[in-house]
């Protein structure tokens, strides 16, 4: 039995029908075609689906579809606004932090949330704070040091 | 060679920003699983839950009778391909053992081995029809250690099966696929001439490459007979032409559009999903897509091979190599082919030793049949060489840089495996890694350093590129290898470089493989090396023909015109820039564009050096990186950027291995930590920065000097991590990984 | 005269020396073809099913495929088994 399901997604009112049992991730991606989120493992352990639902971060592959009623969720299809990338993107392309990039939506996303908690984070604030993200191709220095280059390029915008 | 010796390059060695990133950190890039197509279907495939069985019986009729299941199938619906080892490019391919990976013929080899699939309207619809399949087994006895499996009394995987390169004809069907053996000078006499030898054995894990994207595809098969393939690999042109062997079809009724790949580091240089897709296409009329799970893609899909590698080496008081003897044993998994003779012939590589022998034997198990990863075979190989190298340094007293390089080949040197070198950069990278601070960083109690070496031979083989340059100047590049790592900025660069325009003119394209030449896979680390050759030779192309257009329209001879800063320049004359030329293209003779092909030749060897200092809480084993320091001769780097990325990635890949990833087995034969909470992968809290040195020794082969970069990093981290512990804790360890379980245990037994 | 460089398993065919070991061998031949025709008239077991699977190395020059290679009268060409890549 489908389940009609009514919520915000970056900021835009958006319905769907899913199963039960349908996780979040599955309907980002499969129904609604939000194809950024990406998923590696489907239990909670590689960080590549990672949204923020209701101000907190969340792997979508933990939540169920129908959890998102009422809710509010931002993808990193939100994260750039027209004509702009968020200064962590940037700075991912600045300092090559990515490689294959499948990674990089979830890094994205979470480093984010970081550096809105938390405005000059230190490499072991980041490290820990990413720690839920996996990354096989870039060992993860470039990524370190692009989020720590994002928290100063914020910090001297807001200064 | 052109520009390499001077290094007056003017974008090359720079850090642009990649062309393909603003699509990489929006989300807007497309990997395999992001593809999808009107009417589609989701396919599943259902496993073996033995690890060795007989195939008695498979009774699709329940699956076929459901609702919203549109077609299922067996391995009789391929081809018996006729078993033998065939030439595709990269290494030799045995298209009988790839179709019965694909999907299991009579037998299971390994517990997750294909043996149906079925293709629905949903995924769960395809999930619930594959338990409506019933399939006998008859179980077999199963070997999954390779030290076992050599044993007389192994269970025997195939009975066909007979060890090749003895030196009388094997009698009996064996596990051991294949022996080599390559030695040189006098082994004995060696060894007598030595006043330490050392002797070990070392165990190596099977390790998975890792890749976070699961292999994804969308397959079509129309009515006329064309595939459609969308897949995410390391090589769409190996997609075709392996799809079209596992299929029978012929390769020009395939066409393969590459998706974004998310990691493959060579575990994506072969098939698994796309026959299947395409059979069930066929059959049911409609587009089908496939997307392993995580579990699948560590069942199934090619881990790195583990190994057993006995090394006993023996040298003279003053350090100098006398005589070296191997046996290197790697596991094939299911199907014959393991790189354990590739493992054998870097491992020496570094060393002149005028005494030497190595073994190499390929050995099946019942797990999933390995593939390639980054260097495949060598670091295993290293493992054994380094750690006793460094365990001779320590015996004579004599720092271990310094030990190799007493040893270290040079240009004119032969190579073991049997040319004789070009320029290397070893012996100045050696030099590097002894001048780095961090060689130098005074170490606490319970800490421990360890050097090693690596080596990759790197490859050249076939690619091609095309170059269209449009009006306004702007010109697109296309090439057919899949961007692994940032290849696109590499192939910008160099396009900029060769035409002499700014880099943001430049747009790097990778098409399908019916809109460029053919192109051998991304791995041997042959991309930037012969793509990118084969788009200086496109750019020089279009600057010959500029120069021709240029002097038409000047009226003079075509030698007195000459290419600068992206235009033709001639005494007496403005100058005519790329853009000014392809605004007259029409006039000129038409379209501005030129295609080049290659088999390149002249890889350049690459070497590295990686430095490694731990920290060992005496108390629970648990080992932290506190410094690492990859260097590296890269012969040219043509994005610094990326380039260090390879070296850190293939750093902390090596780590990984090392100290944590492995695969475990329980004793039915069934791997026990098939996702990324068991089978622990390190995360970025694990790590300290990793520290990078590119030394530049550039390749005379290539006309940028550029060598391989992606895999001589992960061959020195296994040994100089484990040479750090052991250092650390004043042991012997030797076998990986290094988990807190065995570090405690030899504290305790110290 | 071009020296050819026969390594591991290809001993097998040759029966030079001890199993393994490294040897040398002069041709007259100046491309790649001929030095397999000459080899192969030295040692009917190098067929061509053996030496297909070896690339060679020409004065130091990895060469996957060499079928139309050429070699100066000083060359040295080495046999080497060709590889798998990742
Ligand atoms: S897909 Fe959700 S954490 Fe991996
Ligand atoms: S860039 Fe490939 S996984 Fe992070």
């Amino acid at each position: 039995m489908a389940i009609h399901v009514t919520t915000s997604i970056n900021a835009e009112p958006v319905e769907f029908l899913c199963e039960a049992d349908d996780t979040l991730v599955h309907v980002l991606r499969d129904t609604l075609n939000l194809t950024g989120t990406k998923e590696g493992c489907s239990t909670g352990d590689c960080g590549a689906c990672t949204i923020v639902l209701d101000g907190r971060l969340a792997c979508s592959c933990l939540v169920l579809g129908v959890e998102a009623e009422g809710k509010s969720i931002e993808t990193i299809e939100g994260v750039a606004t027209p004509g702009a990338l968020h200064a962590v993107q940037q700075s991912l392309l600045d300092h090559a932090g990515l490689q294959c990039g499948i990674c990089t939506p979830g890094i994205v996303v979470a480093a984010r949330a970081l550096l809105e908690r938390n405005a000059d984070p230190s490499e072991e604030e980041v490290r820990y704070w990413l720690a839920g993200n996996l990354c096989r191709c870039t060992g993860y220095d470039k990524i370190i040091r692009a989020v720590l280059a994002a928290a100063q390029d914020l910090r001297e915008a807001a200064s | 060679m052109r520009d390499a010796v001077t290094n007056r390059f003017k974008v090359i060695g720079t850090r642009s920003v990649r062309p393909d990133g603003i699509e990489k950190v929006t989300g807007q890039a497309n990997y395999g699983a992001d593809y999808s197509l009107p009417g589609m279907l989701w396919a599943k495939v259902l496993r073996s839950p033995h690890a060795h069985a007989r195939i008695t019986s498979i009774d699709l009729s329940a699956a076929l009778a459901m609702p919203g299941v549109h077609a299922a199938i067996t391995s009789d619906v391929f081809p018996d391909l006729k078993a033998g080892m065939e030439d595709s490019g990269e290494g030799e391919v045995d298209f009988h053992d790839l179709s019965c990976n694909v999907m299991a013929r009579d037998k299971v080899l390994y517990h997750g081995h294909a043996v149906a699939a079925v293709a629905a309207t949903s995924e769960r619809i395809a999930e619930q029809a594959l338990a409506a399949i019933k399939v006998d087994y008859e179980v077999l006895p199963h070997v999954v250690d390779i030290g076992v499996a050599m044993a007389a009394d192994a269970p025997v995987l195939h009975q066909d099966m007979f060890t090749v390169g003895l030196a009388e004809p094997a009698a009996a069907p064996s596990n051991i696929a294949s022996r080599s053996e390559i030695s040189q000078g006098d082994l004995a006499a060696g060894f007598a001439q030595a006043d330490i030898i050392v002797e070990r054995s070392y165990r190596i894990p099977t390790a998975h490459q890792g890749y976070i994207e699961p292999h994804a595809c969308v397959v079509s098969v129309n009515q006329d007979g064309q595939v459609d393939i969308w897949a995410s690999s390391q090589g769409h042109f190996m997609v075709r032409d392996y799809t079209s062997k596992v299929l029978g079809v012929a390769v020009g009724s395939i066409k393969v559009t590459p998706a974004e790949i998310g990691g493959g580091f060579g575990g994506k240089t072969t098939v698994y999903l796309e026959p299947v897709a395409a059979a069930l296409s066929a059959r049911s009329g409609r587009p089908v897509k496939m997307v392993m799970t995580r579990e699948e893609v560590f069942r199934a899909t090619g881990p790195a091979a583990a190994g057993i590698v006995n090394v006993r080496i023996g040298a003279r008081d003053d350090g100098k190599l006398t005589a070296m003897d191997s046996e290197v044993i790697l596991d094939a998994g299911a199907y014959k082919g393991s790189p354990a003779a590739t493992g054998a012939r870097c491992m020496y590589a570094p060393y002149n030793c005028d005494n030497r022998r190595t073994v190499a034997l390929d050995v099946v198990t019942n797990t999933a049949k390995t593939a390639a990863y980054r260097a495949p075979g060598a670091p295993q190989a290293h493992l054994g060489v380094e750690c006793v190298l460094n365990e001779i340094a320590d015996s004579l007293d004599i720092d271990p840089i310094d030990l190799r390089l007493l040893n270290a080949v040079d240009e004119g040197d032969r190579a073991f495996f049997g040319a004789k070198y070009r320029a290397i950069g070893l012996k100045q990278t050696l030099e590097a890694a002894k001048a780095h601070p961090n060689y130098h960083r005074p170490l606490a109690n319970g800490q421990g350093r360890g050097v090693a070496v690596g080596f990759w031979f790197n490859f050249g083989l076939q690619s091609s590129a095309t170059i269209n340059v449009h009006e306004g100047g702007t010109v697109a590049v296309i090439t057919g290898n899949p961007d692994i790592g940032g290849s696109r900025a590499s192939m910008a660069l160099m396009a900029a470089e060769a035409l002499g325009v700014p880099l943001e003119t430049i747009k790097p394209h990778i098409a399908d493989t019916e809109s460029v030449g053919y192109n051998d896979l991304t791995g041997g680390s042959r991309t930037t090396f012969a793509s990118g050759w084969a788009v200086i030779n496109a750019a020089e192309k279009i600057v010959e023909s500029c120069r021709q257009r240029a002097a038409a329209l000047w009226e003079v001879d075509v030698e007195t015109v000459s290419w600068a800063d992206g235009a033709a320049v001639c005494a007496g004359h403005d100058p005519l820039t790329l853009a000014q030329l392809a605004a007259k293209a029409d006039v000129t003779g038409g379209p501005l564009t030129a295609s080049a092909s290659l088999n390149a030749k002249g890889a350049g060897p690459g070497f590295a050096v990686s430095l490694c200092d731990v920290s060992v809480d005496r108390d629970t084993g648990k080992v932290d990186i506190i410094s690492f320091t990859a260097l590296q001769d890269v012969g040219k780097a043509i994005h610094p950027g990326y380039v260090e990325g390879q070296m850190e990635g293939g750093a902390v890949q090596g780590i990984g291995w090392a100290l944590n990833e492995e695969y475990i087995f329980d004793s039915q034969g069934r791997l026990e930590n098939p996702g990324f909470l068991d089978y622990r992968m390190p995360v970025a809290s694990d790590l300290p920065m990793i520290d990078t040195v590119i030394i530049e020794c550039p390749n005379p082969g290539h006309p940028y000097g550029v060598r391989g970069v992606g895999e001589p990093p992960i061959c020195a981290p296994m040994p100089a991590v484990t040479t750090a512990v052991n250092h650390a804790i004043g042991a012997h360890l030797t076998t990986l990984p290094l988990t807190p379980e065995r570090v405690l245990a030899a504290l305790d037994s110290l | 005269m071009p020296t050819v460089v026969l390594t591991g398993d290809l001993r097998r065919y040759t029966g030079l020396g001890e199993q393994g070991q490294i040897e040398e061998v002069q041709v007259q031949a100046l491309n790649y073809r001929a030095v397999r025709r000459e080899l192969q008239a030295m040692f009917p077991l190098l067929e061509d099913a053996v030496l297909d699977k070896y690339g060679v190395a020409i004065d130091g020059v990895m060469v996957q495929t060499p079928l139309l290679e050429t070699l100066e009268p000083d060359s040295e060409l080495v046999f080497i088994a060709k590889i798998a890549a990742g």
